[in-house]
């Protein structure tokens, strides 16, 4: 029979025994109940007390198990046959749902480790060998099957493929990749047949870097789980000794008996066990930080959590955080048809690879464009293009690059704006106004941390009218513009002394000194290149704004669900045992107290694995 | 040097509490996760992932029998 089946008839002759002991007023005869009681005893809790008895026996070392056990033997001596039962059954039960919250969650969280792909399909001079992704090495050729998932990190080879990052970033944007750009592990392969140079060994590649982080986060403990560490090492010997002067007290006490004590004594050694609290609180953290995993967020440690939620102030970079880094073109003054000046442009734009040429050529994509002839086309980097269209002359760049071309005045003021301008035949014709565009969570973020009382700051190495700018549309008042990463540091220690607890949020370029320095920072992970970043506590994968708010209203609940448990747990345990002791509670309170309430705080703690 | 174990046939989390206490004593660090059934050792470079993984088997064998380690691959 296998080990359900048993607790089933366990806990059906438990229940036989109850209603035969307060609705039939005992009518079965002892003689019956006994044999009965026993079988189910044995049935049920025959392994628990052989492993007590060969942990002390072997390992001279007191277990749950045994003090299970003698509360059991107790309870039998005392002739309580059906507390001595739930006291084994319940204990059972209690086991049981500790395996189901365990597996329950692992695959949860660890849905990651669950893909992880088993094998790699190496490609060795067209010849096709499926080996461990361990055993990958850098250079090799590796094939993926549409619909799988890329085992190590590489390069593109094939022309193009869609991949599924949903598992590394928690965007479901599919994300189009072209030959020789990056292709990290855990995405899936949404195309046909697409071939990987491999440049990272399986150690290193994205997926494993993900589930090891995930894992280690319960290296990072937070306060409150070293709090119920410290408290459980004094907690069981505290309740056994106090069970064990019970037990005693007739001795000294006239007219006390012994069975009464006896019974008070066994209520402390069921609610000995304090795996309510170690199990449940652990798990709410690391339930959580599974939950944040999967909108993109990782956080490398529950301590962060905790400082999180009690956040007074965040300092943010700007180029790449508040905004995305790419420009957008935001205005244009010019006497040229508009048509025309964009012909212009998408036929210079087109031949080049700067940033900037991207953006252009998608404003330009809203107008009727004419094929244009270009001819000696140039770049030169970091100053501007030029070329022959229809016979004309035409320079196109930053203001040091057309000055020398045509005398036209500069118009450059520090607004925050950055200038094109467009030069034809030593005329300027057109200037075109650029900023940096700002996310457009940002305002959500600022806002949602103004209502909390965190204070936000921009800390940026940019221009005074970029910066100005970027506070006006996220709303953020306070600004540091023009900082040096000396600076930067000066005024983040600023803000440490007067608001205390400190978070950053940077792009992890430069900012190593301020992460350092900072409580708790988060790093945008440009889809997946930051899991590199060993300095940062929490990584960004999608880079978005509104995963960082997301972080902090789950964290908040995540932190409240863990306190509720610990207080709940203890209390709860504190009663029964202060009842017991004057004689008020009995065995099945503190059943209650023992596993009623570990069920409870563990399932209040598997909320966690839904918040988003 | 981090090795990371799956660590299978512990009771309960109070005893995962115990046996980490023991393997840290013989580490740098030791960390057992009882919800994610992991073990991760930070051990001195002098050691060989082969030495981490037979101390830890022994103290976790002692501890208790029925708990079995394995190096993750």
């Amino acid at each position: 029979m296998n080990s359900r089946l048993k607790l089933i008839f366990s806990s059906t002759v438990f229940i036989v025994l109850v209603i035969n002991e307060y609705l039939f007023d005992s009518y079965l005869p002892v003689s019956v109940v006994l044999p009965l009681t026993l079988l189910a005893y044995i049935f049920c809790g025959l392994d628990v007390v052989l492993d007590a008895v060969k942990m002390l026996i072997k390992q001279k070392r007191m277990t749950e198990q045994l003090l299970m056990t003698i509360a059991t033997f107790a309870a039998f001596i005392l002739k309580d046959f059906p507390e001595a039962l739930a006291i084994m059954v319940f204990y059972k039960i209690g086991a049981k749902f500790e395996d189901f919250a365990k597996a329950r969650s692992h695959s949860n969280i660890m849905h990651l480790a669950s893909i992880r792909p088993q094998i790699a399909r190496v490609v060795i001079d067209g010849e096709e060998k499926d080996i461990k992704p361990r055993d990958v090495k850098i250079g090799d050729t590796i094939k993926v099957l549409k619909g799988e998932i890329v085992p190590v990190d590489g390069v593109l080879q094939s022309d193009c493929c869609a991949l599924d990052t949903r598992s590394l970033t928690g965007e479901s944007k599919t994300l189009v990749v072209n030959k020789s750009d990056n292709v990290l592990s855990g995405s899936v392969n949404m195309s046909d047949v697409i071939y990987i140079k491999v440049t990272k060994l399986y150690k290193n590649s994205s997926l494993t870097k993900l589930i090891n982080l995930i894992e280690d986060s319960a290296i990072n403990k937070s306060k409150s789980e070293d709090l119920i560490r410290r408290f459980c090492t004094y907690y069981t010997p505290f309740v056994v000794i106090t069970a064990i002067l019970l037990c005693l007290v007739p001795v000294f006490l006239e007219g006390a008996v012994f069975s009464d004590w006896i019974e008070r004594a066994l209520v402390f050694l069921v609610v000995s066990c304090p795996c309510a609290l170690v199990l449940s609180v652990p798990l709410t953290f690391f339930a959580g930080i599974g939950a944040l995993s999967k909108i993109g967020v990782l956080v490398k440690g529950s301590v962060h959590i905790e400082t999180i939620s009690r956040l007074k102030a965040i300092a943010f970079d700007k180029t790449g955080t508040l905004s995305t880094g790419e420009f957008k073109l935001s205005d244009v003054i010019t006497s040229l048809d508009k048509n025309y000046l964009f012909s212009i442009i998408f036929a210079l734009e087109k031949n080049s690879t700067h940033p900037i040429s991207k953006s252009l050529l998608q404003a330009a994509k809203s107008y009727p464009i004419e094929q244009l002839d270009v001819c000696d086309f140039k770049e030169i980097s970091g100053f501007g293009l030029t070329a022959f269209i229809d016979k004309k002359e035409i320079y196109f760049g930053s203001y040091e690059f057309v000055k020398k071309i045509c005398n036209c005045v500069n118009t450059h003021t520090d607004d925050g704006y950055t200038r094109l301008y467009l030069v034809i035949d030593k005329e300027l014709s057109a200037t075109l106004l650029l900023e940096d565009c700002i996310k457009d969570d940002a305002k959500a973020l600022v806002s949602y941390l103004d209502s909390n009382n965190i204070k936000s700051t921009i800390i940026s190495g940019d221009l005074k009218g970029c910066v100005q700018l970027a506070s006006k549309k996220t709303g953020i008042k306070d600004y540091y513009y023009q900082t040096t990463p000396d600076k930067k540091v000066e005024v983040f220690k600023k803000i440490k002394e007067q608001n205390h607890i400190v978070a950053f949020c940077g792009d992890g370029l430069n900012d190593a000194p301020v992460i350092n320095l900072s409580d708790v920072s988060f790093v945008m992970g440009k889809k997946g290149s930051a899991l590199s970043v060993e300095s940062a506590d929490i990584i960004v994968m999608n880079d978005s704004l509104e995963s960082v708010r997301k972080c902090f209203v789950i964290s908040k609940r995540i932190y409240k669900t863990a306190v509720f448990n610990i207080a709940f747990v203890i209390f709860i345990k504190f009663m029964v045992l202060f009842l017991g002791a004057f004689g008020f509670a009995n065995i099945y309170s503190a059943i209650f107290a023992d596993v009623g309430v570990l069920i409870l705080a563990v399932l209040n703690a598997m909320r966690a694995l839904t918040f988003r | 040097m981090r090795l990371r174990f799956d660590i299978k046939g512990i009771d309960c989390p109070h005893c995962a509490l115990k046996l980490e206490k023991m393997i840290k004593d013989k580490f740098e660090n030791a960390v057992i996760n009882f919800a994610a059934s992991s073990l991760v050792i930070d051990a001195k470079d002098t050691l060989c992932e082969e030495d981490v993984f037979k101390i830890a088997s022994d103290i976790a064998f002692n501890f208790d029998s029925n708990v079995k380690i394995s190096l993750r691959d």
